[in-house]
């Protein structure tokens, strides 16, 4: 079943990152948009690490592994797209956009929740490396929030993203929720939980695209 | 023979530095230069690798699988990172030496490897190492070189960015340690060659793509 989920997640992150990877990987592409894909493509590697560990007999719970880092450097790679390259664009740091920075944090403090509602059924171990897998997602989906509420007056290019965001920030939820699942032993939530995740993982991409070629016309 | 490592070391590597003075264009020198640094980062590695080993309670299959891919991506890019912040942080010159330096550490990890089991060695572990591991250390190495190449041009994107990239690094590196020493060894041959022989295709192909979209404009 593990095995199975697993690579369902792997699979439709893999479509993700191979569709992404022909229309935005290479010389001239907005580098936005390659960053996105090498994230979707850091779940597909994280999830194919798993698959490799189940299919020759390794665990991949109660352990740290690397599957881990798959969410983590995704979560890095959208972070740093966000911040890196769009974020100056529409917030230059002014008290006009005090407010949506400070709604934002609510972003960072929902992830936080989560991981305190796991944290009691958590092993050592998990706890260090959640509460990594928990900041990461934390501080990109504050800029996804941000990027989903700021009005886009100069530029018109978060507007464009706006849907990319949704979709990032429930895949972080998501995510969050399939600790918190894991945690208590759901095993019927997990696996919910992991079909909605290859769902969202096939749909990061088109959305971003949908939304660069909107922006880019 | 616990300096065995380190006689190979002298036989394989130490060749290369009259090579070195003798060539005449720079990059030539570069590039031979800097598997040799790949070679002495895998010198250091071994000893990283059995403290690690001797930590984790002699796990020797966890600390592979899971820990040392971390320890030696982290190595292999330090001579990397140094050169992209005191020499030059152009792409192409980042991308040639980096993979030369994970070829040049695989080069060595497989002599010493090939020492550890001259029992078992065969034709196919040899194309299996050489071929796996040669282009798992390539590869991993020039994806986080490509990182490296905004240190000076856009420092917000290399932190996260070149984290992102060395954790992809870190994963793909880790599929194959848990598949080369699996029954399933052949996949460790396999996966870095597909992705090799992707890479390399999707470039020729919008290599060949471009002048014939430029005449068509």
């Amino acid at each position: 079943m593990q095995l199975l989920l697993n690579f369902l997640m792997m699979l439709s992150a893999l479509a993700g990152f191979i569709y992404g990877g022909l229309l935005y990987i290479g010389p001239k592409k907005p580098l936005y948009a390659t960053m996105i894909v090498y994230g979707v493509g850091c779940i597909a590697l994280g999830r194919m690490y798993q698959c490799a560990r189940l299919v020759t007999g390794l665990p991949v719970d109660n352990i740290f592994q690397l599957g881990i880092l798959g969410t983590i450097g995704a979560f890095a790679f959208f972070f740093s797209a966000n911040f890196g390259q769009i974020d100056s664009l529409v917030d230059d740091g002014g008290k006009e956009f005090a407010r949506y920075r400070r709604i934002a944090l609510i972003g960072p403090l929902v992830i936080a929740v989560m991981y305190a509602a796991a944290f009691p059924r958590l092993l050592f171990v998990e706890r260090i490396f959640d509460a990594l897998v928990a900041a990461t997602i934390a501080e990109a989906s504050y800029f996804h929030i941000k990027h989903l509420l700021i009005p886009d007056v100069d530029y018109g290019v978060v507007s464009c993203l706006r849907g990319y965001n949704a979709i990032v920030l429930f895949y972080g939820v998501l995510c969050m929720a399939e600790i918190i699942a894991s945690s208590y032993g759901i095993i019927v939530v997990q696996a919910l939980i992991s079909v909605l995740l290859c769902i969202v993982s096939a749909l990061i991409v088109p959305a971003m695209d949908k939304g660069v070629k909107k922006w880019t016309t | 023979m616990d300096h065995l490592i380190f006689v190979l070391y002298l036989c394989v590597a130490l060749p290369m530095i009259p090579l070195i003075i003798i060539l005449p264009e720079k990059k030539s020198k570069l590039l031979i230069g800097y598997v040799l640094v790949g070679m002495t980062i895998c010198l250091n590695a071994g000893s990283v690798n059995s403290a690690l080993i001797n930590f984790f309670g002699g796990d020797l299959l966890y600390v592979t699988s899971t820990i040392s891919p971390v320890s030696e991506e982290i190595l292999k890019a330090l001579p990397v990172l140094y050169f992209a912040l005191i020499f030059s942080d152009d792409k192409d010159t980042l991308l040639s030496i980096s993979f030369a330096d994970g070829i040049g550490f695989a080069m060595l990890e497989n002599a010493y490897i090939l020492t550890q089991n001259v029992g078992l060695v065969s034709p196919q572990w040899a194309i299996t190492r050489v071929i796996g591991a040669t282009l798992v250390h390539g590869a991993a190495t020039a994806a986080v070189g490509l990182g490296m190449s905004y240190v000076k041009k856009r420092r917000k994107l290399f932190f996260c960015g070149t984290f992102a990239l060395l954790i992809s690094a870190i994963i793909f590196h880790g599929i194959f340690n848990v598949f080369v020493q699996s029954k399933y060894n052949y996949v460790a041959f396999l996966f870095p060659s597909v992705v090799y022989a992707g890479v390399v295709c999707a470039v020729r192909l919008k290599k060949q793509s471009a002048p014939a979209k430029a005449k068509s404009k």
